[in-house]
């Protein structure tokens, strides 16, 4: 897959997730990346819960989600081990 | 130079038809067809699974860009790394669109054309359609009414098989009918409050060229019933 993206598709997903790391790193006042795994998987899920309620601009995060989604069931391992 | 009947130019859904109907009455047709041969056993994509095709099957943004930008604009959903040979590379076969217009031709260039990749839905015209324009006063009355051309909807559905049910709707005349899908659960509940809100309008199932109770004759054609995989626009190694 990592030739599958175009220029303008790569500074999109990018500035998406520099725009995720931000907002994960505000919510647990730091870095997101230092924190137990308890911080961490409840400041993802507002943030998930965020980016799908109405009015925000958290629409990169949406597509990266899509993208990820339909990319992991599209491979071997989604398919075969985590479907059966 | 050998002597033909008839000449068909393209093989797709029109010519093709054409051709089997000649041929049936003894004529000797010639078939021409600008584009290789469709060899499903090497040309089908179906048994592959996404993850055997480069990019999980995906075309490339820059390759789609470059080579099918029109066609891809119309059916996304169906261009895909491992099917992309049955599309035309729009850059290699150009048109001219008349000023301040835009028509997106979606081809394949191959024997058997676009009956290899269209969506199967199959409908009937109903007498609403044949005299929509002598009703509205607009463009040229149709020369025919849906009397006219109801036996040879019939010829070809009970050749192609259609899947879906008899609702007796004037608008959307029924076919003949192989069973249709069963709706989901969802469906069903779309159904139930669509028509008990709405008394006069239907949710039916799609009408499509399925096959879901081959015909012996059918069978004879190395046909088979559809196996409900959802790998339609690879090429269905079923005939369904």
């Amino acid at each position: 897959m990592s030739h599958w993206a175009n220029a303008a598709t790569r500074r999109t997903h990018r500035k998406a997730l520099d725009q995720i790391g931000r907002a994960l790193n505000r919510r647990v006042g730091g870095g997101f990346v230092t924190v137990d795994q308890e911080t961490a998987e409840r400041a993802l899920t507002e943030l998930d819960a965020e980016a799908f309620s109405d009015n925000n601009d958290l629409g990169g995060y949406r597509s990266l989600k899509g993208y990820i989604s339909g990319f992991y069931f599209s491979s071997e391992g989604g398919v075969v081990q985590e479907l059966k | 130079m050998a002597d033909f009947d008839a000449i068909v130019v393209g093989s797709g859904m029109n010519g093709g038809m054409s051709a089997k109907e000649l041929t049936e009455r003894g004529l000797k047709v010639l078939v021409l067809e600008r584009g290789p041969a469709i060899i499903p056993e090497r040309d089908y994509a179906d048994q592959l699974a996404p993850w055997e095709s480069p990019h999980l099957n995906n075309v490339p943004q820059e390759e789609v860009a470059k080579h099918y930008s029109k066609q891809y604009r119309g059916v996304a959903y169906a261009i895909k790394q491992s099917n992309k040979h049955f599309w035309v590379k729009d850059d290699e076969h150009p048109y001219e669109e008349a000023e301040g217009t835009s028509y997106d031709w979606l081809r394949g260039y191959h024997t058997g054309g676009r009956s290899v990749m269209w969506g199967r839905q199959s409908y009937r015209l109903s007498n609403l359609d044949f005299s929509a324009n002598n009703t509205d006063g607009h463009g040229i009355d149709w020369p025919v009414r849906y009397e006219d051309i109801e036996p040879w909807y019939a010829k070809v559905e009970t050749f192609v098989g259609i899947s879906g049910s008899s609702e007796g709707l004037p608008q959307l005349p029924d076919s003949i009918f192989q069973p249709a899908f069963e709706m989901t659960d969802a469906e069903k509940q779309l159904k139930s409050k669509v028509e008990t809100a709405f008394p006069k309008r239907n949710v039916i199932p799609a009408r499509v060229a399925h096959l879901t109770d081959a015909t012996d004759e059918q069978k004879s054609l190395g046909r088979s019933n559809c196996q409900v995989r959802n790998q339609c626009v690879f090429g269905c190694s079923f005939k369904a």
